[in-house]
Formats: structure tokens, C-alpha cells, sequence
């Protein structure tokens, strides 16, 4: 933080090093122990039976509480999808050039009405369409984080 | 101007960790009280207004991820954030929603959840770019928590202290006095019934004259109150808090300045702007002559001395008097201006609520629903206090058990 | 219902870096703006800021900026959104008779915040933002696919879009990208971000502030000759989940003009609205708004920039300043839509002023992720 003050001080750079910790609430606490056991876990809405994964607390739609527990997937549909050629630098912010480009959707689990957004791999950017479909690929050991879902990859 | 009413309210038990639950289920707690407190369904709701400190959090605009657990799902929603007076600023939004004849129902939404995050990095947030440079010249540590919240604070009580005679012993006393409130209040973070300002006295010196005991916890916990016109207040609640006065007034921080360049404000004890948004607020009010027409005050009082300094700055009494007043009992749950019977500040701080609780536990006191903690007499008018930023952004709000406007 | 109307605004050459703080920067615009207005400090009772405190690197940012804005013992407050919701919040004010004339400041400087990182602060901090997919670049490229792959639209349709405003924006001096021979393969062969999107179809890092004097009627008309009538406004806040937005259009959009067409007594937007400023941080975002905003047919984006009908000697001139994609100092932008808007029917606009008589006209505002929140103002000129 400090700087030499040899002439003019026209910017000043700040490192501000905040560690969070955010409570994930006792709906995403369900949502990580079920994935150690490859599971991807979705709650249901009891009025509009809407099944939303990750699980949220409130459907807003109903502005009711949640209750059934959903198993969903293992495959999805891709909604949407892109690919990063470049990536944000978490460090200091603007972008970064990728060696390889990254596939992300918008992939809408079986089972599932909401969407959730991850990445493909096995595919060719060239090769993605809106509506294929995926499956989840596990990570050889999962251990309830967010890790164990390592990527999707089209269902051939 | 329309006349408008809080017409339902929602507070959470304050805690320093609630970890059972994510920022947005936190909140739904205090909305959903708040809603079945008015009898209204979301869908009847015109518009939101949200605010917190998003330093706390981490998270920019948290009401986009949280939204929809509150309500907001495709409605009218606009956030408001000033440090400090957050949840009283909110409130205020909400109010000129209401009053501006376009919105008719509105949900004012206030929290914190500091346990998320680190509250000396959001305390020192506020001040870093302005202490950057003396950094670049070699001032570190002590220097810049000087000018962070505790070094801002000494300075405005000791200040505070010159000039009206107040002691230390006075600051013990207002805390004990504060704990034992909260002692009564339900949702209070710190609950020490009993305590006694010689209990307080014991306690670690944290600056002259701030000592542990005096100063306020951090803590996780949401506000929620439903505004609404005088026709549907009228249908939606038995006991509608009209809210009849209200102002902000925004000041130079003092002392420290841009850039650590200094400012023209040099005594943070002075609260001039405190003393012209009361001035306007009373006067929105129709209230003359608040020492006598006031029947309780909740100023913002996160450490015990700012209690008298801002009883004053809220013309409840001349300026330099209120220790005395304090002494004799007035400001006591049976006193004749019951003050801060939550417990205030200091025994509840999340930060972006804090604010807008004042205003709740007003209104409370007006309906008689304040269970353990309702003061004595009766409670016709209230006023309500914010305070944010470097204690220079200060905002009042009045209440009443009768509208002021015909 | 009181009648309030823009009577003042001031802007600033955008750039990259002002070199200087966003006091300096703040002060400017107010002074401008009171200038502009011909009053001064005294006269003006409120003032809303819109500033974002990761933005600004500081928390509770507008504590600083009490004397710079003009608020000095003065009723303030901050808007943290983009400064369009900050002018709602000061129109909201002066409806209410509190309040007669308002002052409202939007700025923000992307050389001083980290980019992109705040729009990755507001994910879901349990999944989102710690998978790191989602920012607000490639939450973009997911909309401007799902939108070509609804309905055909084409890169090419998208890119001219960026053309349009970034021709529109040499003619703008206050614009941040100047690119006087721009053509559709320069947009095309940008370089690529998250696909379609490429530098050129988004919107350039900027440091920038806008302030505007709001005034109710009897005051409106002492101080300007050509008041610009807040005749509607409306907002909405949608759902955070993109997956639950249909993200090839835009129904908080669509619901916040139904809202300021309602107020305003707009039955027919095509015919009735003169000019658009919209807040597009996208290229192919121009396009939902267009048809959330009923300026043409649903899914008919494709079409509309095709037809010219949006240029600015066109029938319905969207973004003839050059929008977002010429300067975005993204806590300012919305209040400058307003700005430019009013400059248009005032016919202040210089060398970007349409061509045809403007009375009406709308200007939009958007915060979160592929505009997850919307506001639309329609504002009108004369005497109505």
C-alpha cells in the first residue's frame, strides 16, 4: 500500500483483503452433503410444484416455503451456452486471454423447472446446440462442495 | 402530501452468528412477520425499498439475489444506502413512495448479517481511501484507527463531555440503564438484566472514555415494516403509527476530511445536521414543542454517551442538559421521556437494520405492543432516529397515533 | 398531481481515466448543472446521489461526497443503482411537496474499481459466484444466444446495432469511443469475449458523472424556458435466476413501461415516442428492449435495425448519443439517458440532434445482471 512519494501523487492503489464467510442456510447445507453421494438435489414448491435446483428456501413466484426434496438429473437439457475466450481476473479485475476456450449453459436438469449454469467439455465449440443434452460428470471423489460436479458432457 | 402509516412490522431476534440460515432467508424472516402483521399477501404490495451495508456482506446489491425471498418478485423496487441510517434512510424511501400518491402499499426491508463477513474491514472501508496517503508517508495501525469508527467516536464524546459537564460515570450509568432495556426486549442482541454501572465501570478501557461495556455487538438481524396510505391503513390494522414528520440533513464528517486534507467540521459533538432534520421533522409534524409533546425517543445510540448527546440534538431538552435529566430519572422506562426502552443500539447493531428498528420499536410503544419493555405512559408521539456515515448523516422521523394532516 | 420537469443538466467528456477524484468530478457536473439552471446551492433542497460502493471503493460512499454534490445541510440520500432510479427517487421527492427542486448526481469510474469483478460481488455467493462461470459478460453472451436462436437473429444484425450508436457517437462530444469509419466487420472481427459477444458489441470501461436539476412546476418554469415534463415512470425488479427470466426478452422491461406508458398516456409507443435513449451495456441487448418496449413486433429486433427505423435520421432514433456502447460510467448512465432525452426535445443536442420535431421521448435505466431491474421514463416537451 505505501509508495514512494517522489513527484506527484496522482493515484493511489488500495489491496483490500476481505475473507466472507457466508452462511449457505440449511436448504444448500442438504444441497452439498447429498452431492459427496453424487446426488443433485432439487426442492419442489408446494403450489406451483415447481422444482428449483439449486434449493431455495421461498418460491417467489408463490411466496411459499419449499418442501419436497427432488432428486434431479443426471442429464439436463442446455438452454443456452457460450464460450469464454477470454476470462475475468479475479485478482485485479478486466479480462484475461484463455489458452482454451471455456463452454458454460444454462442447463435445465431433468426434473428441474429452474436452470443452473456450468460447464461443458467432450465438445467442440463449434459443435453446441440449444437443446442437447448433457450429463453430469462426477468427480472421482466427491466430498459435498461444489467440486464434485466437475463438468457436463453430451450424452452421445 | 397523503397521510401514511406503518401498518405491520417484522423483527428478527438478534445474534451475533445466525448460522442456520443464508442473508436472504434471514430477511424472510422479518418480512413475513411483517406481512402477516399487516394481514397482506406480497401481491398487494406497490413497491420495496431495500438497503444494507454492503461492506459487511460482501455482496453488491444483495437484494438481487434476495428479492425474490422478499416479496419483490416483479415489483417496483429501488435500494437506499447510507452507512449507519440505512434502515432509517429505507424507511424514509419508503415513506416518499407512499406520500408521492403513487404507490399505496409499500415494504420497507433493513438488515445485516455481519457474521458473514469481517466488521473491521467494513469499519475500515469507510475511511481507507482517505487514510491512504498518510499510508504512503508511513502512518499505519493506530493512525488510521483513529480515524476508523472508535477514534471518530472518542473524539465526539469527549467533546461532548467538555462542554456539558457529562462524566464517565454518567456513560456507565446510561449503559447500565440501556442493558437492563434489552434485558426486556425479546429481539435485543445483548440481553444483561441487572448489570449496574458499576458492572460497567469494571469492564476493559477500549479509548478514554469508551470502555467495552459502552459500546455496542455485532450482530445478524432483519427489519421489516409495511407502509400504507391512510385508507388502506385504516382497513389493514386495528392500531395504524401514522408517520407524520420526517427529514434527513447531511453534514461534512469532521475532522478528518478528504484525503485526511481535514475538514471545516471540527466538533463531531455538534450534530448541526442532527438538529435541523429534527427541526424539520417536528415541524412536518406539527409538533412545537418536542420536550414537551414527545412521550419517547429512540435515538441511535450505539455507544452509552450518545444517548444525551443526541437526546439534546433532538431538542428534547437544552443543549448540555441531558445528563441532568438523565439523572433524575426521565429517561427511564417510567420516566417522563422514556428513552431508547429497545434497549438501543448498543445492545443490537446490525448495522443496515439498526436504523429502522428505532422506528419499529416507536411504533410498537404507540401501539402498547411492547410487551416486557412498553414504557409507562402513554406514548401518542415518538420520534425516531438514524444515524450514518461519520456521524454526519442524520435522519429523524416523527410518529403519532393520530395523523397530523386533515 | 404536482408536475416536475428536468431543468438543468450538465455532462462530461467520458474517458477512460479522469485522473482526478470523483469529488472533482462530482463538484464539476453540480456546479455545471446549477449553472446551467442559473441558480444556486441555496435553492436547491434535496439531493440523490447514485453511487456503488465497490464502485467507489468506499463504504458508505456518499458520505464523502456531501460537499461536492451541493448537499451540505441539505435533505440527501444515495440511490445504489443506476442514476435513473436515483432521479425516481428524487421525483418521488418533489411529488410529495417536501421538496421543491432536486438535485441528482450518477458517477462512477471504472479506473478506479476493479472491473467486472462488482457484477461477479452481486452472484449467490452459495453457487454462482464461488463456480465462477457466471459474470456480467458471459450472463450477456447466454441472452444474446438464447435471443438469436428464438428467433433468427443474426451477428451480423447484433453488430450493426454497435455501429449505429458508435457512428451516432462521433457526432457526441461527450462520447468515450470514437470510431469514425466503424463498419459492421469492424464490430465482427473485435476481439471475441464470451461468443457472440466481442469488445466491440460491449460497452467501454468509463469514468464519468451526470448530474440533472429536477423542479416542480412553479419553479420549473423560473428557471427554464423549456422545462422537460416527467409525464410517466415506472420500474420493475425480476427474478434473479437467468433460467427463469425467458432471457430473449424482457418482461421486467416490458412491465416498467407499461407502468411510465400508463402514467405518460402512451397508447402507442411507435407512433408516439420520438426518441429513445435506452442503457445498453450489450449490443444485442438494444434489440429485447426495443421490442419489450413495443417500439416493434416481438422478436422483430432483427427486422428493426434492418429497417433503419432506429437511426438517427430514422422514424424512432434509439441511442442517437451512442448509448452505453460509447461511454457507460455504469451509476451515471441511466440519469444520462434522461440528459440526453431532455437535450433532444429541447433541441440542445448539437450535432447528434434528430432531425425531426421531438416532443416526447423515453429514457431507460437497468441494474444486475442482464438488466434484471428496469425503469423507464417518458418525458415530455411543450406545454403538456
Amino acid at each position: 500500500m505505501a509508495k514512494s512519494i517522489e513527484g506527484d501523487i496522482r493515484e493511489l492503489t488500495t489491496n483490500i483483503d476481505a475473507e466472507y464467510n457466508w452462511s449457505v442456510g440449511g436448504y444448500m447445507e442438504k444441497f452439498f452433503r447429498e452431492l459427496k453421494g453424487k446426488k443433485i438435489t432439487g426442492i419442489r414448491c408446494p403450489v406451483c410444484k415447481k422444482v428449483y435446483v439449486p434449493p431455495r428456501m421461498i418460491c417467489e413466484y408463490c411466496f411459499a416455503e419449499t418442501k419436497d426434496w427432488i432428486e434431479v438429473g443426471p442429464r439436463g437439457t442446455v438452454v443456452s451456452y457460450t464460450y469464454g475466450n477470454i476470462s475475468i481476473d479475479m485478482e485485479k479485475g478486466g479480462l484475461k486471454d484463455r489458452e482454451e476456450p471455456e463452454i458454460i449453459a444454462l442447463i435445465k436438469l431433468d426434473k428441474a423447472h429452474s436452470c443452473i449454469v456450468h460447464r461443458i467439455k467432450k465438445i467442440d465449440t463449434a459443435d453446441i446446440k440449444v437443446d442437447m443434452q448433457v450429463e453430469v460428470v462426477w468427480a472421482d471423489v466427491t466430498a459435498g462442495n461444489l467440486a464434485d460436479i466437475e463438468y457436463f458432457k453430451p450424452v452421445r | 402530501m397523503r397521510n401514511l402509516a406503518i401498518v405491520g412490522i417484522g423483527l428478527t431476534k438478534h445474534v451475533s452468528k445466525r448460522r442456520d440460515v443464508n442473508i436472504p432467508e434471514l430477511v424472510y424472516e422479518a418480512v413475513k412477520a411483517a406481512l402477516d402483521d399487516a394481514g397482506i399477501h406480497p401481491k398487494d404490495l406497490d413497491a420495496l425499498v431495500t438497503g444494507n451495508m454492503p461492506a459487511f456482506e460482501g455482496i453488491n446489491c444483495p437484494e438481487l439475489w434476495g428479492g425474490g425471498y422478499w416479496g419483490g418478485y416483479r415489483k417496483p423496487l429501488i435500494r437506499i444506502t447510507t452507512g449507519g441510517s440505512t434502515g432509517a434512510s429505507v424507511a424514509q424511501g419508503a415513506f416518499y413512495l407512499v406520500a408521492s400518491g403513487l404507490y399505496d402499499i409499500v415494504l420497507a426491508v433493513a438488515f445485516e448479517k455481519q457474521s458473514d463477513g469481517n466488521t473491521t474491514i467494513g469499519l475500515n472501508t469507510t475511511a481507507l481511501a482517505d487514510v491512504a496517503n498518510m499510508t504512503a508517508y508511513g502512518l499505519s495501525g493506530p493512525e488510521i484507527e483513529a480515524s476508523g469508527a472508535i477514534g471518530l467516536f472518542v473524539y465526539q464524546a469527549t467533546s461532548y463531555m467538555a462542554k456539558s459537564g457529562c462524566t464517565i460515570e454518567h456513560i456507565d450509568r446510561a449503559a447500565a440503564m440501556l442493558r437492563n432495556n434489552a434485558a426486556k426486549n425479546p429481539y435485543a442482541h445483548l440481553q444483561q438484566a441487572g448489570v449496574t454501572a458499576a458492572d460497567i465501570a469494571k469492564t476493559p478501557m477500549i479509548s478514554y472514555p469508551l470502555r467495552f461495556g459502552h459500546t455496542c455487538p455485532t450482530s445478524d438481524g432483519a427489519c421489516a415494516m409495511v407502509l400504507a396510505t391512510e385508507e388502506k391503513a385504516r382497513k389493514l390494522s386495528r392500531k395504524p403509527v401514522w408517520v407524520n414528520g420526517w427529514a434527513a440533513c447531511s453534514e461534512e464528517p469532521a475532522i478528518v476530511g478528504l484525503f485526511g486534507a481535514g475538514s471545516i467540521n471540527v466538533d463531531p459533538a455538534e450534530q448541526r445536521s442532527c438538529k435541523l432534520a429534527a427541526t424539520k421533522a417536528y415541524a412536518m409534524a406539527g409538533i412545537k414543542e418536542p420536550w414537551k409533546e414527545i412521550d419517547l425517543a429512540e435515538p441511535y445510540v450505539p455507544f452509552a454517551y450518545q444517548l444525551f448527546i443526541y437526546f439534546e440534538r433532538l431538542l428534547l431538552c437544552d443543549e448540555g442538559n441531558a445528563p441532568r435529566l438523565f439523572d433524575k430519572g426521565v429517561m427511564e422506562l417510567d420516566g417522563n421521556l422514556p428513552t431508547c426502552p429497545s434497549g438501543a443500539v448498543v445492545s443490537s447493531n446490525a448495522i443496515g437494520a439498526a436504523a429502522m428498528i428505532r422506528i419499529a420499536e416507536c411504533a410498537l410503544q404507540i401501539k402498547g405492543e411492547a410487551g416486557q419493555r412498553q414504557v409507562t405512559k402513554d406514548v401518542h408521539n415518538a420520534v425516531a432516529h438514524g444515524l450514518g456515515g461519520q456521524a454526519n448523516l442524520n435522519v429523524v422521523t416523527v410518529l403519532s397515533d393520530m395523523p397530523s394532516r386533515r | 398531481m404536482r408536475r416536475v420537469a428536468i431543468v438543468a443538466y450538465a455532462q462530461m467528456k467520458y474517458t477512460k481515466n479522469r485522473n482526478s477524484s470523483r469529488e472533482v468530478m462530482i463538484h464539476d457536473v453540480a456546479r455545471e448543472a446549477l449553472s446551467m439552471a442559473g441558480i444556486s446551492k441555496g435553492d436547491v433542497d434535496t439531493v440523490i446521489n447514485a453511487q456503488n460502493d465497490y464502485f467507489d471503493g468506499r463504504t458508505i460512499s456518499n458520505m464523502k461526497t456531501v460537499a461536492s454534490s451541493g448537499a451540505y445541510f441539505k435533505d440527501e440520500s444515495k440511490i445504489e443503482m443506476d442514476g435513473a432510479f436515483a432521479a425516481f427517487y428524487a421525483y418521488m421527492r418533489i411529488l410529495t411537496g417536501n421538496h421543491d427542486v432536486a438535485m441528482v448526481i450518477g458517477e462512477s469510474m471504472a479506473s478506479c474499481y476493479p472491473p467486472y469483478l462488482p457484477g461477479i460481488w452481486s452472484l449467490d455467493p452459495t453457487f454462482d459466484r464461488p463456480n465462477g462461470f457466471l459474470n456480467e459478460i458471459s450472463a450477456a453472451a447466454l441472452q444474446a444466444r438464447l435471443y438469436m436462436h428464438k428467433y433468427g437473429v443474426t451477428e451480423k444484425q447484433i453488430a450493426q446495432v454497435a455501429v449505429k450508436n458508435l457512428k451516432n457517437a462521433n457526432k457526441n462530444p461527450y462520447a468515450l469511443r470514437k470510431m469514425p469509419q466503424i463498419a459492421q466487420k469492424d464490430v465482427l472481427q473485435s476481439r471475441l469475449l464470451y461468443a457472440p459477444i466481442r469488445e466491440l458489441n460491449a460497452y467501454p470501461l468509463t469514468d464519468g458523472a451526470c448530474a440533472i436539476i429536477l423542479a416542480e412546476e412553479g419553479k420549473a418554469r423560473q428557471i427554464a424556458k423549456n422545462p422537460v415534463w416527467i409525464a410517466g415512470v415506472g420500474c420493475c425488479h425480476d427474478t434473479y435466476f437467468l433460467g427463469e427470466r425467458e432471457l430473449y426478452e424482457c418482461a421486467s422491461l416490458e412491465r416498467a413501461a407499461e407502468a411510465a406508458y400508463k402514467m405518460a398516456e402512451i397508447k402507442n409507443p411507435q407512433k408516439q415516442i420520438h426518441v429513445v435513449e435506452l442503457h445498453e451495456n450489450f449490443s444485442h441487448e438494444e434489440l429485447i428492449y426495443c421490442e419489450a418496449l413495443g417500439l416493434c413486433g416481438r422478436g422483430k429486433g432483427g427486422q428493426l435495425i434492418d429497417s433503419k427505423t432506429t437511426e438517427i435520421n430514422g422514424s424512432i432514433p434509439v441511442n442517437p448519443s451512442g448509448g452505453a456502447l460509447s461511454a457507460n460510467p455504469t451509476y451515471a448512465t441511466g440519469l444520462i439517458r434522461l440528459c440526453e432525452v431532455a437535450m433532444q426535445i429541447r433541441g440542445e443536442a448539437g450535432e447528434h440532434q434528430v432531425k425531426h420535431e421531438v416532443k416526447i421521448g423515453l429514457a431507460h435505466g437497468q441494474n444486475g445482471l442482464c438488466a434484471q431491474d428496469n425503469i423507464v421514463f417518458i418525458l415530455k416537451g411543450g406545454d403538456k
